[in-house]
């Protein structure tokens, strides 16, 4: 796989790989994943069909057995509390929604909605690709998304009125 | 119900943005304003891995040049080496000339001022100089020029020792004839007359040497020899 192309596909896809990591995993551990993928990536004789549906699916597999890895719970817990004090995105003023609310809001859903909300708004992948890489129905992805971003809402109205008072 | 199949379907499937609640998708959308985190240098690595792949391709680029010239120069050399076998240099040609100097009596010499030229055969030729029979009591200068064949030398090579046998018969009867008979007794039918001014110029003639030769004059002195290599001009050594 040529570099260049490689680095194309890091710098567009690379954080929403990292965020969709950290669902499981803590910073460094997203981190480790995101590299492997991309390891793997440029160890492709040729492209994949769909990159991005390919990098988010080498993600999710790299995540989750790197959570399997952990030998101990009570890491693991510990590690999962220090993501959470860590941030998911990056502080700007122009942002509609403040960065710690949301990331807050979406640290408490559902890991299955969580999942399906970060590709479909930050990765912007389609409903098709979502559930090719979950392994679910289209309906059962749109049925997640809508769900957890109902709760999402009330989780920022919430917490938006916790703030107000 | 309908949405519903319309996903089931396929159809219309990214239109789900549109079948959600204004509220959803106003918080959808405002969600991806907010720009996640940038991989920091531990997800790099990938590239760092590309730089030793490419290294190691690199490297093993230069290796595959090197044993591919290496592979060049030994085909040239082969190709050099065939070349060489097939178009061999030209032989060297060498003129032997060995001269024999014989002593002879002042009257043995007979003081004739003439040079005798007798084609030996097989390249040599035998040059009997009389005109040096009056210096120092007599001398008769045997020279024998022999040209030289594929090997540099007319008396090397395959049947080298027979034609030095021959050479030997040829010089031994030439100058017995010598001693014996004088200069003028050699070349019956192709003796040259001596040049006037010097120089000889020398007509090659046939000689048959198994004439009866008469017997002369023991000579004086034994004979001796000097035997060296002149390079013709143009000729390769």
């Amino acid at each position: 796989m040529e570099a260049r192309l490689v680095q194309q596909w890091f710098d567009a896809h690379a954080g929403a790989v990292l965020l969709y990591a950290r669902q499981w995993l803590e910073r460094a551990g997203a981190e480790d994943v995101v590299q492997e993928v991309f390891v793997r990536l440029m160890g492709q004789k040729s492209a994949p069909e769909n990159v991005r549906a390919w990098l988010f699916a080498a993600g999710r597999n790299a995540a989750i057995d790197a959570l399997r890895s952990s030998t101990s719970r009570v890491g693991r817990e510990r590690r999962a509390a220090v993501a959470r004090s860590e941030e998911w995105f990056e502080a700007r003023t122009e942002d509609l929604i403040d960065a710690a609310t949301a990331q807050e809001a979406l640290a408490g859903l559902a890991m299955e909605q969580r999942e399906v909300i970060v590709m479909r708004i930050w990765g912007e992948m389609t409903l098709a690709e979502i559930g090719a890489v979950m392994g679910e129905a289209v309906s059962t992805v749109f049925s997640r998304y809508q769900s957890g971003l109902k709760a999402l809402r009330q989780k920022m109205e919430s917490a938006c009125g916790r703030k107000t008072r | 119900m309908r949405q519903e199949n319309s996903i089931n379907d396929g159809d219309g499937a990214e239109d789900a943005e549109h079948r959600l609640e204004p509220g959803e998708r106003e918080l959808a959308a405002a969600l991806g304003g907010l720009r996640p985190v940038a991989p920091g240098e531990a997800a790099r690595g990938w590239a760092i891995a590309a730089s030793v792949d490419a290294a190691v391709a690199g490297r093993l680029g230069m290796e595959r040049r090197r044993v591919i010239f290496w592979r060049a120069a030994a085909a040239v050399l082969a190709v050099g080496l065939g070349l060489a076998m097939v178009i061999r240099p030209g032989t060297r040609e060498v003129e032997r000339v060995v001269e024999k100097v014989v002593f002879l009596p002042g009257s043995a010499g007979g003081g004739e001022n003439r040079a005798v030229a007798i084609d030996g055969g097989g390249g040599e030729q035998w040059i009997i100089d009389g005109g040096r029979a009056g210096e120092s009591g007599g001398i008769v200068a045997l020279t024998q020029s022999l040209w030289g064949g594929p090997d540099g030398v007319a008396s090397s090579g395959r049947g080298g020792r027979a034609a030095s046998t021959g050479r030997a018969v040829t010089y031994l009867a030439l100058r017995d004839q010598a001693l014996r008979r004088g200069v003028d007794s050699i070349g019956a039918t192709g003796a040259m007359a001596s040049g006037a001014g010097g120089g000889r110029a020398l007509t090659p003639f046939s000689t048959s040497l198994n004439d009866e030769i008469p017997a002369a004059a023991s000579p004086s002195r034994e004979p001796w020899y000097v035997d060296y290599l002149i390079p013709l001009t143009g000729g390769r050594l």
